[in-house]
């Protein structure tokens, strides 16, 4: 969707005649979302935008004011449909018992996100690492704990004037390294200050100073946490987050990344906790639930095994560093409804009236090259014809009109528009679906042929697709096969309860923000009943929850004619989620249980007002497994990034890519780094936008 | 769509993202790992004089180019204004001005003349830029996109960046478009360069729709798009 947005934008002034082919009935992919019973929205799992994702609020920002300045656009000011949100938790089990709530309030920052930025904005390494000393000498300062044995103050270590003076502030690092133990709060706020100042030089003349001092700094601060603040449960998650900090610090030194030309993808090849033990984190700090809770949100567990937690180190530290540092406005933003209404339903919209075609029920089956041998950069090739399964012929071969009304503005259903097709109550009697990888029936299949029909393609597959698709690019092309075995996918699973009580009232303290490290499967949730609003009830329940969580794959893959696998998986949800609900989340929502300890069904909302009692009520509610070759997420493993490949890259001449699978700067799952592929994609096609207007590609 | 000629993708300047652009020293310029604090002083002052020897050369290219071109008196030259970030950059990141150290160099004959080694332009500075050009295009880092309006409309301008080319370029653009085929494009539109930003400065008719207008701004001589501009006529 964003390559189709940046080639239709009006500047090309329609050098491209720009036609999305859809399988199914709706746009968004792994975002796309619909709206069921009662309009209330039904996504693929839990989706916030994090301040720092500054390409996909760009994208949104314009098409938001495109569609105002149309006049009468139902979508509204995009201000209106971001919700800006500082604080986030983490609940999970305390060491010795019980249960324990971290929370931070992240304050807002200058601007917003999408707002135009150069290139100087954007923090280089060393400034990251400023902010970070500045965040733990914060932390540190923060800690009322007395210095121990009496000793006053130190003098400071450091003055302004040393900013003009590196000898003296050389110096002042000697002699702070001749000091012998680093010991006493005063003395390592100091120590850090003055690291923090140094971080300011040019890097590459001190970078042995700099390590050495960071080492000091790093043993010493470890013993003092250690003896004040472990046995504290309150200061813990300090603890934790310097210890963190710490081996980032002493990292980024021992591996020379400030000037490392390669950035963060230096230490691409590594495990991302295995980097931070090499560099002194403690396990406590790295099974602590702040590190659970980014490998949760990130969904990084190979095959969806929770004890097979699987990120790249330079990757993760990039989105860390981002994420807690780069945001602009607030740390995340909530959407005021589905992904699909409040992102894919104005994209269409606007891509319609700029004349971009849709054309759905359009399922690739497999993209042809011209005939050749091996294909490399080297030995190019390119797409000779494009073959599509047609799932279902549209009536009177109109257009297809995915769009429905729910609360005065255009949403996506749940379910295909049967009476739009032809055949349609045949197909809907036998349960058609035209998003299941394993249901194959189609109406008919169509063939595109270069220069005849197409002249260049952006393949916009995810990469759990490309092997059903890429066959005979991967039967050619070496690099193709490196990246699919390389990038791997994973499930998952999620579940949405619609409750007539409120959280406050089921026991949760705190305010509803997004909460991550709970127990699997489901250890990621957030409260929405800012959506509530927006979809359809004649009774408004008070709130509803998302849950989400990675899903085991089963030991061996489904093969292409198990059509009965994705009803199995769901059912497999569906069990859980009764499971985790009837006890696990009492942990999280005590008042959500009668006296003898009984999760209250009958709280779930149901509009039909007949739903059943107990268990079988949550049958009312929503779940899902993401299984489909092409739902599942995109992880980036420790040695995967290098076998991406570029939308850039030049081995198919009339074709590139889209995704987030691809090398596309930013290598994660999330809608940051498909939109920046997107416009990569863009660039290659047409020269526009410009590298340096893809926020962050340029980016440590 | 009828047969055709198959089209081809241009390759792209380049396939990969600029994770570091801080270069470092030069490996034999590093100090070694247990350098002694003289020596690592001694370092930083060499680099300090590198990093202003190339400055200085940078600045002469741009006085050449000043001297030999026929710039108007808004067309101040970016090289200079570059010159003048960097220098202010510099006295950031060295931690001492930048004077300072100019000072230190001209007291110092022996200096000075390492100096002098660094000032020397690698490359004779073009006798003329091209006819009618009005940036001369230094460095392919970008040079941000400001807007003028004449007429009686409101209009609001989105800032953007135009794309570097690292020569002298001659800026162009067919004019600004609607979304909406129906609306009359801005085709008005002037581009001349500032002391801190190339100027679009677009006419507005008293008759012109409001809504959004975009366009691009190529290179005259190699069409290769520099970037996008985009305005919002109000009602």
């Amino acid at each position: 969707m964003a390559a189709a947005f940046e080639l239709s934008r009006p500047a090309h002034q329609g050098r491209f005649a720009v036609t999305v082919y859809q399988e199914g009935w709706r746009l968004g992919g792994k975002g796309a979302s619909g709206r069921g019973p009662s309009g209330r929205i039904e996504e693929h799992g839990l989706h916030v935008w994090l301040g720092f994702y500054d390409n996909a609020f760009r994208i949104m920002r314009d098409c938001y004011g495109e569609l105002a300045a149309g006049g009468d656009s139902p979508f509204g000011d995009w201000r209106e449909a971001f919700l800006p949100d500082l604080d986030i938790g983490l609940f999970s089990p305390a060491e010795r018992q019980g249960w324990q709530k971290w929370a931070a309030h992240f304050p807002p920052r200058p601007g917003l996100p999408g707002d135009p930025t150069t290139k100087a904005e954007m923090l280089s390494l060393a400034g990251y690492i400023e902010r970070a000393i500045g965040l733990l000498r914060a932390l540190l300062l923060e800690c009322d704990v007395t210095i121990s044995g009496g000793a006053a103050a130190p003098a400071p270590l450091w003055a302004p004037g040393m900013l003009s003076d590196p000898a003296r502030l050389l110096d002042a690092v000697q002699a702070l390294l001749g000091r012998g133990v680093f010991s006493g709060a005063a003395v390592l706020a100091e120590a850090l200050a003055l690291l923090g100042v140094a971080i300011r030089m040019v890097p590459a003349l001190f970078e042995s100073a700099y390590l050495r001092l960071a080492e000091r700094v790093s043993a010493g601060l470890r013993g003092w946490l250690e003896d004040h603040l472990l046995a504290d449960d309150r200061h813990r998650h300090v603890w934790e987050i310097a210890d963190l900090v710490l081996a980032i610090l002493v990292g980024t030194f021992r591996f020379g990344l400030l000037t490392d030309q390669r950035g963060l993808d230096a230490i691409e090849d590594y495990e991302c906790r295995d980097w931070l033990r090499l560099n002194g984190a403690s396990e406590r700090a790295l099974q602590s639930p702040f590190v659970r809770g980014l490998y949760d949100l990130a969904l990084a567990y190979e095959a969806g095994d929770p004890d097979r937690p699987s990120l790249a180190a330079g990757q993760a530290l990039r989105g860390a560093l981002r994420m807690f540092f780069g945001y602009r406005g607030a740390l995340y933003w909530r959407l005021r409804a589905g992904m699909g209404d409040v992102v894919f339903a104005p994209l269409y919209v606007a891509l319609r009236r700029r004349g971009v075609r849709f054309r759905f029920f359009h399922r690739l089956t497999n993209v042809g090259l011209a005939p050749g041998g091996a294909v490399a950069p080297d030995r190019p090739s390119h797409v000779a014809t494009l073959s599509f399964d047609v799932q279902a012929q549209i009536c009177g071969g109109r257009d297809y009109e995915p769009l429905v009304p729910v609360a005065g503005r255009p949403c996506w259903p749940s379910r295909p528009d049967f009476a739009q097709l032809e055949d349609g109550a045949r197909l809907a009697a036998q349960g058609w679906d035209f998003e299941s990888h394993w249901d194959r029936r189609r109406a008919g299949a169509r063939t595109l042929s270069v220069t005849q029909d197409f002249d260049l393609v952006v393949l916009g597959v995810s990469i759990g697709a490309i092997p059903h698709v890429c066959q005979e690019i991967l039967a050619r092309d070496a690099r193709w096969r490196r990246m699919t075995a390389a990038v791997k996918t994973v499930a998952s699973q999620a579940f949405q309860v619609w409750l007539d009580e409120d959280l406050a009232k089921l026991g949760w303290q705190g305010p509803p923000y997004i909460v991550s490290a709970f127990l699997k499967p489901f250890d990621s949730w957030c409260d929405m009943a800012h959506v509530i609003p927006e979809e359809g009830w004649a009774a408004r329940p008070r709130t509803c929850v998302y849950f989400c969580g990675v899903l085991r794959d089963e030991p061996d893959a489904p093969d292409d004619g198990d059509v009965l696998y994705p009803q199995r998986r769901a059912e497999e949800v569906r069990r859980a989620a009764v499971a985790f609900l009837a006890d696990p989340a009492r942990h999280l929502w005590p008042g959500a249980y009668d006296s003898a300890g009984g999760f209250r069904w009958e709280m779930l909302a149901d509009a039909t007002g007949e739903g059943p009692a107990g268990p079988a009520r949550f049958g009312t509610q929503y779940w899902r497994a993401n299984v489909n070759p092409s739902d599942r997420y995109v992880l980036n493993p420790p040695g995967s990034s290098k076998h991406r490949i570029s939308p850039l890259d030049m081995s198919y001449d009339n074709l590139t890519i889209a995704g987030d699978w691809t090398d596309c700067g930013f290598n994660e799952g999330c809608v940051e780094a498909a939109i920046m592929s997107g416009r990569l994609a863009a660039h290659a096609l047409s020269g526009l936008p410009a590298l340096e207007d893809i926020i962050g590609y340029d980016h440590p | 769509m009828n047969e055709h000629e198959r089209i081809r993708r241009a390759p792209p300047g380049r396939a990969a993202p600029l994770r570091n652009e801080w270069p470092g020293a030069p490996a034999d310029h590093q100090p070694p790992p247990d350098a002694g604090l003289e020596e690592v002083i001694a370092h930083t002052v060499r680099l300090g004089y590198e990093v202003i020897g190339e400055n200085i050369r940078q600045g002469r290219i741009a006085a050449d180019r000043f001297s030999a071109g026929d710039y108007g008196v808004r067309d101040v030259p970016r090289d200079l204004l570059a010159l003048s970030s960097r220098m202010l950059q510099l006295s950031r990141d060295i931690s001492t001005t930048a004077f300072d150290i100019c000072g230190a160099i001209l007291r110092d004959p022996t200096l000075r003349a390492a100096v002098q080694r660094y000032t020397a332009p690698p490359n004779p500075a073009p006798a003329s830029g091209p006819a009618g050009g009005p940036w001369p295009g230094q460095g392919a880092a970008g040079v941000p996109l400001t807007y003028a309006f004449k007429g009686t409309r409101r209009a609001v301008g989105m800032p953007g960046w135009l794309r570097g080319t690292g020569q002298p370029s001659l800026l162009s653009t067919a004019g600004l478009w609607s979304p909406d085929p129906a609306l009359p494009p801005l085709r008005q539109v002037a581009l001349s360069a500032d002391a801190f930003a190339i100027i679009a400065t677009v006419t507005i008719p008293d008759d012109q729709p409001a809504g959004t207008y975009s366009g691009v701004v190529s290179d005259a001589l190699t069409h290769q798009p520099l970037g996008a501009m985009t305005v919002q006529v109000e009602a």
